[in-house]
């Protein structure tokens, strides 16, 4: 059944685009002010790249986020979601997983004109930060999906989502920033490893809640 | 069987189901009238597992339900042959090809079919509301307003299916603010007001 809300949650976004083309275009907007802001005679960003690639991704995981339940308030077509036998945590589940897939096939455009703009050097080991970049798309998702649902039914649902989203993500972000700031400054995983089991701790955490209460949270 | 012991419901301490009581037997198709804001929607929201009940208790036998509400309760932006696929795959109903396409054909949208849904007119998605539940397997149809926006081919389209579901003794719950035709399509009615249910009469 997974598959199939999966599937849904993918057709959806693909075919609107409206989420994937708002995001990247935003994403390419701050690669840009980022470019023209730090500019420097080295002309190197290696020392703030990691923030500056969490925040891009931050703020883009939030304009996808504020759509993600929109497409269910049209035409109310999430009652029929919610009047099929299907487990509510399972919904939960295929919108945190699809929003993951958006936000890294937007990461996967934005992060060739991110290396070009910012003149920044592909660090060795990369499936080390494409693992870290797995694991903080992951968790931003996770709680995301979960506070979108809870603020779906509330007028300010636009507002609620990022005013609760930011602070909460903090950990999140500070984990992702210096798991990637060990791992492009080429440390041994060991020195930046409990960074990487903070973002593993929030994401059992926060995806044991969302599976479970997600059905209390979709409830009118 | 679908039994309703006492059920109450409120919003922001409005009571709007107070302690409602009745069974529905299989076969039975019953009409639920009432008038604006008395609770019909809601009833029927709940019986679905939308909306969550106050108090009460609602035991049933039935092994599927179909639930279409007043708006479409569709994806606007997936084309209605999609949508019917999607809601078929979430209630475990396998779906034949040649059959889906000949329901688009009968209900006149075979030329709407790939299109986004988004752009059909009311009428057309009521049409295709009425498409679903003829394709799907179901032993209790929540229905809420099924002629609401039907032009009067829809409408006509509407009542031979609907006799037809009496005909096979499936059971039927449904909204419908016209109170003569509720009574030529029931078997049995119900009046919400005031968050009571005050008559059940045997037509």
């Amino acid at each position: 059944m997974i598959m199939v809300l999966i599937k849904k949650e993918l057709l959806t976004e693909l075919r609107a685009k409206e989420s994937f083309v708002t995001m990247a275009a935003f994403s390419m907007v701050i690669i840009v002010s980022f470019a023209f802001t730090f500019i420097s005679p080295s002309g190197r960003f290696m020392e703030m790249a990691p923030g500056m690639f969490w925040i891009m991704v931050l703020f883009t995981s939030v304009l996808g986020l504020q759509r993600s339940f929109a497409y269910e308030s049209e035409f109310d077509a999430f009652s029929a979601i919610l009047s099929a036998p299907v487990d509510r945590g399972e919904i939960f589940l295929a919108k945190w997983i699809s929003g993951s897939i958006v936000l890294t096939m937007v990461e996967t455009i934005a992060i060739v004109p991110f290396i070009l703009f910012l003149r920044i050097e592909i660090p060795a080991n990369l499936l080390e930060g494409i693992g870290i970049i797995f694991l903080g798309n992951t968790a931003i998702m996770c709680l995301g999906s979960f506070l979108s649902g809870l603020a779906m039914r509330s007028r300010l649902s636009n507002v609620l989502v990022p005013i609760l989203l930011f602070p909460l993500l903090s950990p999140v972000i500070i984990a992702s920033v210096k798991s990637t700031t060990g791992w492009v400054r080429g440390l041994p995983i060991g020195v930046w490893e409990t960074w990487v089991f903070i973002l593993v701790s929030f994401i059992v955490i926060f995806g044991l809640l969302g599976y479970t209460l997600f059905a209390h949270i979709t409830e009118e | 069987m679908l039994e309703i012991r006492n059920l109450k419901k409120s919003f922001f301490h409005q009571p709007v189901l107070d302690g409602i009581s009745f069974s529905i037997q299989e076969g039975d198709s019953v009409s639920l009238t009432g008038p604006n804001g008395a609770g019909k929607t809601t009833l029927l929201k709940i019986l679905s597992g939308i909306t969550s009940k106050d108090s009460g208790e609602i035991m049933q036998s039935f092994k599927s339900f179909l639930y279409l509400g007043h708006a479409p309760g569709i994806y606007a932006g997936l084309s209605p042959v999609e949508n019917i696929n999607l809601i078929a795959n979430l209630h475990h109903c396998a779906l034949d090809s040649q059959r889906v396409d000949k329901a688009f054909s009968d209900f006149g949208l075979a030329n709407h079919k790939y299109e986004a849904s988004r752009v059909l007119s009311q009428g057309m998605l009521q049409r295709l509301k009425w498409m679903l539940a003829s394709l799907m397997d179901w032993e209790l149809l929540l229905f809420d307003e099924p002629y609401s926006a039907l032009d009067e081919e829809g409408q006509s389209l509407a009542g031979t299916l609907f006799q037809s579901w009496k005909g096979e003794r499936k059971t039927i719950l449904f909204v419908d603010h016209n109170t003569e035709r509720s009574q030529k399509l029931s078997s049995r009615q119900f009046i919400l007001q005031g968050g009571l249910l005050e008559e059940d009469s045997v037509l």
